[in-house]
């Protein structure tokens, strides 16, 4: 279990306790928040779960995969060196204080 | 409830589906009621070759289970019901299709979408905004001035297949031919093909197509064009086979089902008159009422997945090789998930559905489509306020490809 916190894009912070095995993407579409649309169910196919990573925190977590990657190239909102597919983050408890900002939109 | 129930239930249940998986038309216009039946009779039904789904979880858990196996289910049918002396061309077609995109499998399916997949990202297609915008703008003027007007014959099949006529750097004057042998080769899609028609359109289309493509070649482009000239799959560079034969396919997917989604949309909202006119006077709605046309007049009533072992999917048992129908349109109004799912509704918040599959399927011009949908409703309603309806409308004779072949509309104009 990780507390993740969701920095929505209405200028709210919401926090999940996600358990170990959970994306980044599941826990935020079965708690209902705004901002991940996850269209395709977390296959690497539609870009629209795209979020932002605290800074600190890109060197700790996995590196993005190659498709990942080259989907990031194709998000509504414009890609950082934070972004990430978040259907590509699995939580384990490591991951404790986790912060990620939604995009503006993800079409 | 007792063994001699389920059989008389599942009896009426099986002669119903199957007037509805032959194009009846007037269960094509309206198969909620069957798919309601289909639901209550059990999560699963055997019938024929086939087994049933039909509710929305289940169809989910298949969808996102990634033993699940794209197929097309008629080959056994086609080819029993085709005089040996053509089984060729019923071969030949089953090869071609099965080398699409959307009917591939694993590395190849991959491979292929690959190729393509950020030509159909949220941000090239936020690009294609004013195209979009300025194609609609043309069709709209034109629409304006016909006596007659038809939502579906001067609307609905120009518009995606201008866009992606425009994305594949295709002359626009060839959409005609493309609609004329798509509409052909649609019915092999359906499992209702005269393989000789058939296999005509699909030569035809490819040939069309593929001397579309060479013309290109060398020359200045699109970007989706020369991203597939110059592509590479696992090293090697795309064949010019496989070049035509996705070429094809995009141009097929990327305008027959949009096209459906424009007539069945148009027809549920004109039906509707308070909901066209809530649009109407709000359309700031236009995207929520996309989702929830999308859902409530699914242009792909069902698709289909078979496993390659047995396996347990969501509680379900399915045995290797087994004809998987998964009825989407049902799964789509499925009260277990939708509250008053008949009802249309456009301020639906937080919809979902499964008009576009889900899983490593899930539908490569999803994004597009709701762009097209979504720009074509908020400006018929901006332009033609008073639209209304103005004669039945006729349905094709499918039901795996749900749609209009005409529907006419008074636009209010006078």
């Amino acid at each position: 279990m990780a507390k993740i916190t969701y920095l929505l894009t209405d200028g709210s912070a919401q926090s999940l306790d996600v358990p170990t095995g959970t994306s980044v993407r599941d826990a935020a579409l079965a708690d209902g928040l705004p901002g991940i649309e996850g269209e395709c169910g977390g296959f690497l196919n539609c870009a629209t779960c795209h979020v932002y990573l605290d800074e600190e925190w890109v060197d700790r977590l996995p590196a993005a995969e190659e498709l990942e990657d080259e989907l990031l190239e194709g998000t509504a909102a414009e890609r950082q060196p934070t972004s990430r597919l978040s259907c590509q983050l699995v939580v384990d408890d490591s991951w404790d204080g986790l912060t990620v900002q939604m995009p503006e939109s993800q079409y | 409830m007792t063994s001699s129930t389920q059989t008389q239930s599942a009896g009426t249940v099986e002669e119903s589906l199957r007037a509805l998986f032959a194009g009846d038309r007037a269960l094509v216009a309206d198969p909620a009621p069957i798919f309601a039946e289909v639901r209550a009779a059990g999560p699963v039904l055997r019938m024929d070759d086939y087994v049933v789904v039909s509710r929305h979880r289940d169809i989910e858990a298949i969808l996102n289970d990634p033993r699940a196996r794209v197929e097309y289910a008629y080959a056994d049918a086609l080819l029993a019901a085709t005089p040996p002396e053509d089984r060729w061309y019923a071969q030949e077609l089953l090869d071609f299709f099965a080398r699409w995109l959307a009917q591939s499998n694993d590395a190849e399916h991959d491979r292929l979408r690959r190729l393509v997949h950020l030509a159909f990202s949220p941000r090239t297609v936020a690009a294609l905004a004013v195209d979009v915008d300025q194609i609609l703008d043309s069709l709209l003027d034109d629409l304006a001035i016909e006596e007659h007007p038809d939502v579906v014959t001067d609307l609905g099949y120009h518009l995606p297949l201008l866009v992606i006529c425009r994305i594949l750097d295709i002359p626009v004057e060839d959409r005609f031919a493309i609609h004329e042998h798509s509409i052909e080769f649609m019915k092999f899609i359906v499992g209702a093909a005269d393989v000789k028609q058939s296999h005509h359109a699909m030569t035809q289309l490819t040939t069309l197509i593929g001397d579309r493509i060479e013309s290109r070649r060398g020359q200045p482009t699109t970007p989706l064009l020369q991203q597939l000239f110059d592509a590479e799959a696992d090293g090697e560079r795309l064949s010019t086979d496989d070049l035509v034969m996705l070429t094809v396919n995009l141009v097929f997917g990327g305008h027959d089902t949009t096209t459906n989604v424009v007539g069945n949309g148009l027809l549920a909202l004109l039906s509707h008159p308070d909901q066209w006119q809530l649009l109407v006077s709000r359309p700031d709605l236009a995207r929520a009422a996309t989702e929830e046309l999308l859902r409530f007049a699914s242009p792909v009533p069902e698709i289909h997945r078979t496993f390659g072992t047995d396996v347990e999917v969501n509680g379900l048992a399915f045995a290797a090789g087994e004809h998987l129908r998964l009825l989407l349109g049902s799964a789509n109004t499925d009260p277990q998930v939708y509250p008053d799912p008949q009802t249309l509704d456009i301020t639906r918040e937080g919809l979902r559905h499964l008009t576009f599959g889900q899983g490593p399927h899930y539908c490569l011009g999803q994004a597009l489509t709701r762009l097209e949908i979504t720009s074509l409703l908020t400006k018929t309603t901006a332009r033609f306020p008073q639209m209304r309806l103005a004669g039945e409308p006729v349905w094709k004779p499918f039901y795996a490809l749900r749609g209009l072949e005409s529907l006419p509309v008074d636009l209010g104009l006078r």
